[in-house]
Formats: C-alpha cells, sequence, structure tokens
C-alpha cells in the first residue's frame, strides 16, 4: 500500500468535511515519531504519552498555519521537541528538584521499565543518554538513531549547525568515557 | 575506548500493549471534548452578552423620564426663578420706600 502523501493529508485538512479524516491519517502516519520523540526526552512512558497527547492537540489547532516552509515531519518534530522540554521543566518545578535529583528519578524509573531483551551495554548506552541535560540528549538522539542532517535539526532546535554539531559531539565523547570506564570496572 | 557505532541502533522501550492502536482514537476523544467545551462557552459568551443587552435595554426603558415630565420639570424651574425675582424686586423697591429710621427697624 503506497504511503499517503504530506500534501494529500493537508489538502483534505483543508475542507472542513475531511478535516477529521485526514488528522486520523496523519496520526497513524506520525504518531510512532511522536511518541519515540517525545520518549527520547522524557525516558517515561506516562510523560511521552502526556507530551503525545499535547503534541497532537497542537498540531490539529495549528496544522492550517502550516506553511510548507519546511517538511511536514520537521514541523511536528519541532513542536514535539519544544512540548518535551517544557514538560520536563514543569515537571521539575511541580516535583521541586533539581536538574541531579531529575537524572536519578528518570535513571530509577528506567531501571523499572527497562527490558530485559537489552544486553548490558545497551542499558550503560540507556543510562548515559538520560544522564544529559534534555535539550542535549534530544540533539544527541535526534542524531544518533536517527541520522537526521544536521540542516534539519538547525531549523527543529533553531540552533546553528556547528552549535548543534558540537554539541553532539560532546555527547558522545561523555557517553563513551564513561561507558568504557563502567565497562572496566 | 568503547565506540559508539560498535553496537546496533535499537531503542526497546516498554510500551503498554496496543498503545498505538489506541492513541489515534484517545487523542479523538481529548479534540472532541475540547470542541464541545469551546462551543459551550461561546454559547454562554452570547448568552451573557444577550442578557447584559436586555437588561441595559429594560434599565433605560424604565429609567429614562418622558416628555411630560421634563416639560414639568423646566416650569418648575422657571416659576422658582421667577418667583425669586419679584421676591428680590419686592424687597428693593420696598428698601427704597423706607427712610433711614424705618429702615433700622426693618
Amino acid at each position: 500500500m503506497p504511503e499517503i502523501t504530506d500534501e494529500f493529508i493537508l489538502s483534505l485538512f483543508s475542507n472542513e468535511k475531511t478535516k477529521e479524516k485526514a488528522f486520523e491519517m496523519l496520526l497513524k502516519k506520525y504518531q510512532k515519531h511522536i511518541y519515540y520523540s517525545a520518549r527520547r526526552i522524557t525516558t517515561i512512558h506516562e510523560d511521552a504519552d502526556d507530551v503525545t497527547q499535547n503534541v497532537c492537540i497542537k498540531i490539529w489547532k495549528n496544522l492550517d498555519k502550516f506553511r510548507s516552509e519546511s517538511s511536514l515531519k520537521t514541523w511536528i518534530t519541532r513542536i514535539c521537541v519544544n512540548e518535551a522540554l517544557t514538560y520536563i521543566e514543569k515537571k521539575k518545578r511541580l516535583l521541586n528538584l533539581d536538574d541531579d535529583t531529575y537524572t536519578d528519578f528518570l535513571l530509577v524509573s528506567q531501571a523499572d521499565t527497562s527490558t530485559v531483551t537489552a544486553s548490558q551495554i545497551e542499558q550503560f548506552l540507556q543510562e548515559e543518554i538520560v544522564k544529559l541535560p534534555p535539550k542535549q540528549r534530544a540533539v544527541f538522539t535526534m542524531r544518533y538513531y536517527d541520522e537526521t542532517p544536521y540542516a534539519e535539526m538547525s531549523k527543529i532546535f533553531d540552533t546553528s549547525e556547528s552549535a548543534l554539531k558540537a554539541s553532539y559531539h560532546f555527547a558522545a565523547e561523555k557517553i563513551k568515557k564513561n561507558i568504557s570506564e563502567r565497562l572496566t570496572f | 575506548m568503547f565506540d559508539l557505532d560498535n553496537i546496533e541502533k535499537t531503542e526497546r522501550y516498554q510500551i503498554p500493549e496496543n498503545y498505538f492502536e489506541e492513541l489515534p482514537g484517545r487523542v479523538m476523544q481529548k479534540i472532541q471534548s475540547e470542541q464541545v467545551r469551546r462551543k459551550r462557552f461561546i454559547m454562554s459568551a452570547v448568552a451573557a452578552v444577550a442578557l447584559l443587552v436586555v437588561a441595559v435595554g429594560l434599565f433605560f426603558t424604565y429609567n429614562t423620564p418622558d416628555e411630560g415630565t421634563a416639560i414639568t420639570q423646566t416650569q418648575q424651574v422657571t416659576e422658582e426663578e421667577a418667583l425669586e425675582s419679584v421676591a428680590t424686586d419686592y424687597y428693593s423697591e420696598e428698601l427704597a420706600m423706607m427712610d433711614y429710621y424705618e429702615y433700622l427697624q426693618y
């Protein structure tokens, strides 16, 4: 079955009669991308679920303002990253946690929900990713897992490509160093 | 040193069963309930404005003086003014007729 194009979804969305149908198509096409983008930043399923729903509602409310200056996927990812980062900040404030305590909280939550199939090295990698600051975590995972081009990431994060390259490099070096140390013990 | 490229790039997250099958339905439900809430809010706002318009209309209907009353008020003012001016004239004429002795007694 051929993939539904973004143009087709957008044209259906612009018609009041087919708006809901178009949105359902959009959800089916991008829900996993939204969820995983949110999960990488928030780490916990419940938080990722909240962020995913908020993002979907924002898309519904603002899709008619989308001007195709970037791809629909980039636009959605940008909303998702902003929503997830804001969500984390709100949650930290609500729980009155500083960055370190919040990271410990995430590590405990992650340990509770980690899969048995993950190898020890994968487990270490996940833990080291969680230790990164939220924005750097988003940059690292987007580049590492999705191999998103820096030009596209620049639009998503509204940051220069060189700054993103530096952020990824520092994150990767930190992770490599920490995992190496853990493996030697 | 450990190399990031030497491990499989897979993310293993625990996700509840049927999560992605149920998500679109849950989102659509949330959007629809939000639309209903918005419609209710708009309707209440319209009703409140309509009520306010009616209340203001009724207030002016029952509080605006009619033409008859307005004329009477004007007439009353005129009569008062006339009496005052007559009284002033009377006193000044009477005083003028008095001599000094009468004036002191007055």
